[in-house]
């Protein structure tokens, strides 16, 4: 062992190079990892490199092919360990642009239902009537998306309460739209059909990701994720539509602003919702780089 | 050498602990050779394996501190004499716990590959010569 230290005193100028951009690497791994193990990994490094290059330049190159592709394989895991309170930041997250857009979304059908130049604007375009009706149940499944990072966080993984969520998925589509059973049931069905699909892929979405977590998270962890996965899909539709329906809208022309009907839209609710779904489109980035959803470190995999 | 002293406090079973994953057994049976630092675990774990299972200063450490956080191992207070080794070297050594669940995934494994013997076509003078006619198709 002696020998390592011996040689690496008087190491050569193409030793010092590699090993000291090696050091600059190690800043791959995450603070608490290089504090603790940092000197070490040089250490290894180190030592496997003066052996390579007792024997030849080509071993040489292949040990620091392989160091490299090892600190690839090894460095984001570990840092996407070190980042686990990212779902809290996400969490949070989704539960301010949940509130922002389902508040913005209200007011937005406040603003337009009951507004009599509302049937001829959405006449006149499409894409405001689609808009419209996708921001308004977006809002609603995404509010029920909240409910469910809530309850999970409270309550944990149990089967109670994804059957609660389930009636109150159901509740919140009948107080939302359920009037238009009586007055316009093919619209009623339309909406719930729209409804009904929304939420069935936010809830394969959380799945989705609950299960993915779940190999190397707790339970209740897992499921507030998916959660979390869940009202984002739901949110995303939000953004994108209330996005949509803002330019189609063109609130500098549009008769209905333009004719001062409608309160003007600088600063309002619905572009504070269009700015922080917009934000929650960047925090679901930094989730994947770094949530847990691809980390599992050496501990747990052996404590499957 | 420190002899390795049994740990004591609540420890995990150590029977529910396996299947551990190779590189993990590895390292845990190199130490149970004796204390090692980081270089020569890598070193004793490829010829232990015959070169199968190589491990990277980062894979190396990454399972070091999964091994040292569930006190399946655990840093050696002996130090190397300064004049041989590196001083600032780190060893580590095979706790109580990590000797108890390499026993238990040992027995593991054997209770396997005596079941794997004992199924039809598997006998290991059967082996040698390639898989049985019905599972070629893997």
């Amino acid at each position: 062992m002696g020998r390592f230290l011996r040689s690496s005193r008087r190491a050569p100028a193409q030793t010092s190079r590699l090993l000291r951009l090696y050091r600059l690497a190690l800043y791959l791994y995450p603070a608490t990892f290089r504090r603790a193990f940092g000197e070490e990994l040089w250490q290894t490094a180190r030592d496997a490199h003066e052996v390579a290059l007792a024997e030849s330049a080509w071993t040489v190159a292949l040990l620091w092919m392989a160091i490299g592709a090892d600190l690839l394989r090894s460095a984001l895991p570990e840092r996407i360990n070190a980042m686990r309170r990212a779902l809290l930041l996400v969490a949070v997250m989704t539960c301010i642009s949940g509130i922002t857009s389902v508040f913005a979304s209200l007011n937005l059908y406040l603003l337009e239902d009951a507004n009599p130049l509302t049937t001829a604007a959405f006449g006149s375009s499409p894409l405001l009537r689609v808009s419209y009706d996708a921001a308004y149940l977006s809002a609603l499944v995404a509010g029920v998306g909240l409910c469910a990072i809530v309850a999970y966080a409270a309550f944990g993984a149990h089967a109670a309460v994804a059957w609660v969520l389930a009636v109150l998925a159901l509740l919140v589509a009948l107080a939302g739209f359920g009037g238009l059973l009586a007055r316009a049931p093919l619209s009623f069905v339309s909406l719930f059909a729209a409804f009904a699909g929304l939420t069935l892929l936010s809830v394969f979405a959380g799945w989705r990701v609950a299960g993915r977590l779940r190999r190397s998270n707790s339970q209740r962890r897992s499921a507030v994720a998916g959660a979390c996965a869940g009202a984002g899909v739901a949110l995303l539709v939000n953004a994108l539509a209330i996005t949509l329906h803002t330019l189609a809208l063109n609130p500098v022309s549009h008769p209905l602003y333009m004719q001062g009907q409608i309160p003007g839209t600088h600063l309002n609710a619905l572009l504070i919702g269009m700015v922080l779904d917009l934000a929650l489109l960047a925090s679901y980035g930094a989730c994947l780089l770094l949530s847990p959803i691809a980390g599992r470190s050496g501990s747990q995999q052996r404590s499957r | 050498m420190a002899p390795i002293q049994p740990d004591t406090g609540n420890q995990p079973d150590p029977e529910t602990m396996p299947p551990l994953p190779p590189a993990a057994f590895h390292i845990l049976l190199t130490l149970g050779m004796g204390e090692r630092h980081g270089y020569a675990i890598m070193q004793e774990v490829k010829r232990l394996s015959d070169g199968r299972v190589r491990l990277g200063p980062g894979t190396l450490y990454r399972m070091l501190k999964g091994l040292l956080d569930d006190g399946l191992i655990a840093e050696s207070d002996a130090r190397p004499d300064p004049a041989h080794d590196d001083e600032r070297r780190r060893y580590y050594r095979l706790t109580d716990l990590g000797q108890r669940v390499v026993r238990a995934e040992i027995r593991r494994l054997a209770r396997l590959v005596t079941y794997a013997q004992a199924m039809p076509g598997w006998q290991s003078g059967q082996l040698s010569g390639g898989l049985p006619a019905s599972q070629e198709g893997w």
